[in-house]
């Protein structure tokens, strides 16, 4: 079974305490009631005659009447208690876990790219003040670690440019005077290791946030049919197709350098990865405009490096309103851009 | 034809002027910047081709400073650093061209062909190569009298076997030009490409322009191997 969480137990133990004490007090109203109505004798003037006195003690039957109307009182006047105490209770343990959810929902928001934000709740206890220098300290030391590998990276990535040029040229100077297989092959190593390179470098911008992200209106048609051109003809020479369904078509707004890589990347997975037919199409769905690549998926894949999955992970991040999903049923596997409404 | 090259990586200063001296240019070697503003301010180049990280003064700064003292020479800058921030900055500075590294000396050649074709007066909006034209503003190519329709990539790609002409082209060169994407080497887009432009530009009858050669890339050129 689940543990209740800290608002309803705090909850609880708010109720339960208020109860306890309230009972605990009737209890003792209740006892000291019927041992002074047992030990303690009344006088009363009588009323017919005002010079007698009238000396008596109440009967066994009377003091458990009486005591026992006081429980009833008590039974009765515990169940509000209980119900008061619980909605106070309730109210209380929102009031004081209100800056932990604060600092909870400023915590979600904090990813990748924004790992500079920090966590302020300047209303709160000094304890959790003290949670939040901490939990600021260690944002601070995540983010130091993160930019130093970036940064890393990146510098790695263009201290690889110059001997990346040194072994081009090199390459292209010998190219006439070495073995022509010999020298086919070293380029297409040579372009493998660039392109690697490049796309380093691009993951490594996306996560620092360097890139840039100026948005603008774009006519996915238009988009679509210039990127997918030498897709379709590199699935024809390999006895494939690529078909094309625009539905409605649609117009959003986003980065369109972003867009044009992201379906690149997802059209050369279904090159690389798949078989069969290859579909590309534009849907709409509860406010939302899909961009789809669909194809049948080899039944012994060869993975791949995961960079062109990274690249288009780091990228959808780049821009609040882009995401990316992918779905494998059986043998079929789709990858879609996910442009969520912007209203 | 006169350039200044300033690198401050020797081998590759020295492949470079290898490579322009075999394509006919004169070269002057610069290793830093103040070199290369010494040689600059003391000779007369046609053009130079400055790296940008370089000891002392960088790339930017040559130019800047050139520029300051009215020399206008057309410049070619060579940067590891892709972003387009940087190419903005080189090209606020006062630079003609910005080419990102790893690049092919067919590249460099053609860019400075292009920057040296700026300078003429009477610039010219067609490539010719035999009974080839090809229409840098129409986005048209011609053989003899047939019309020929190209795709925004299968121009990009007979521009830069044109521009190259008659030297050839390595694959790496052809898919830095033709595609803003990088294409993973795995598929053959490059040899694709060649074939539909193959198809659309030499009918049959019509003498052969382009030509594989084998294990450097593809060349445009009348003659038969």
């Amino acid at each position: 079974m689940n543990r209740p969480n800290l608002q309803s137990r705090l909850t609880l133990w708010f109720a339960s305490s208020i109860l306890a004490v309230g009972l605990l007090f009737a209890g003792i109203t209740y006892l000291h009631l019927r041992h002074e109505l047992q030990y303690e004798q009344w006088e009363r003037v009588h009323p017919e005659n005002p010079d007698f006195i009238l000396h008596g003690a109440y009967s066994k039957e009377e003091i458990d009447d009486i005591a026992g109307h006081i429980l009833h009182i008590s039974a009765l006047i515990s169940i509000p208690v209980a119900l008061t105490a619980l909605l106070l209770g309730r109210y209380l343990a929102r009031k004081s876990l209100r800056p932990l959810a604060k600092i909870n929902a400023q915590l979600q928001q904090i990813g990748t790219v924004n790992l500079n934000a920090r966590v302020e709740a300047s209303d709160a206890d000094s304890e959790l003040e003290t949670i939040t220098k901490n939990i600021n300290a260690l944002l601070q030391r995540i983010e130091a670690g993160y930019r130093e590998i970036a940064e890393f990276s990146a510098q790695v990535a263009h201290e690889l440019r110059t001997p990346l040029t040194l072994m081009r040229l090199q390459l292209e100077d010998a190219s006439t005077k070495i073995d022509p297989e010999l020298s086919e092959g070293l380029q297409d190593g040579l372009q493998h290791l660039e392109s690697y390179v490049d796309q380093c470098l691009l993951i490594a911008r996306a996560e620092r946030n360097q890139l840039s992200t100026e948005t603008e209106p774009i006519d996915l048609v238009s988009l679509v049919e210039d990127i997918i051109e030498p897709f379709t003809l590199l699935a024809r020479e390999e006895g494939r197709e690529l078909v094309c369904d625009y539905g409605q078509g649609g117009q959003v707004i986003a980065v369109p350098w972003i867009i044009r890589q992201i379906l690149h990347n997802f059209l050369s997975n279904a090159l690389k990865h798949g078989t069969g037919t290859i579909a590309a199409a534009i849907t709409h769905d509860a406010g939302e405009t899909f961009l789809s690549v669909s194809n049948a998926c080899k039944a012994s894949r060869t993975p791949g490096t995961g960079l062109g999955l990274r690249i288009v992970d780091a990228l959808t991040r780049c821009q609040s309103h882009l995401r990316h999903e992918y779905q494998r049923e059986a043998e079929h596997y789709r990858a879609s851009l996910v442009f969520e409404s912007l209203s | 034809m006169k350039i200044l090259v300033a690198e401050d990586e020797a081998k590759v200063a020295s492949f470079l002027k290898k490579g322009l001296v075999e394509a006919g240019y004169a070269v002057d070697v610069a290793q830093d910047g103040d070199e290369a503003i010494w040689l600059a301010e003391n000779n007369s180049y046609d053009v130079w081709v400055l790296d940008i990280m370089m000891p002392g003064r960088d790339g930017i700064s040559v130019v800047r400073h050139l520029r300051r003292n009215n020399h206008n020479t057309p410049a070619i800058l060579l940067s590891a650093r892709t972003r387009i921030e940087d190419r903005i900055q080189g090209l606020d500075a006062g630079a003609d061209d910005y080419i990102p590294k790893p690049f092919s000396l067919s590249e460099l050649l053609a860019r400075l062909r292009a920057v040296l074709r700026r300078q003429r007066p009477n610039l010219s909006n067609e490539l010719v190569v035999a009974d080839l034209k090809l229409d840098l503003v129409g986005h048209v190519a011609w053989r003899g009298t047939r019309e020929i329709h190209l795709t925004n990539r299968e121009f990009a790609l007979l521009e830069l076997l044109m521009l190259n002409s008659p030297k050839p082209a390595s694959k790496m060169a052809i898919v830095e030009h033709v595609w803003d994407q990088s294409f993973d080497s795995g598929t053959n887009v490059v040899q694709v490409y060649i074939k539909y432009l193959r198809e659309k530009i030499e009918q049959p009858g019509e003498v052969p322009l382009i030509h594989t050669v084998r294990g450097v890339g593809y060349a445009l050129h009348p003659e038969t191997e």
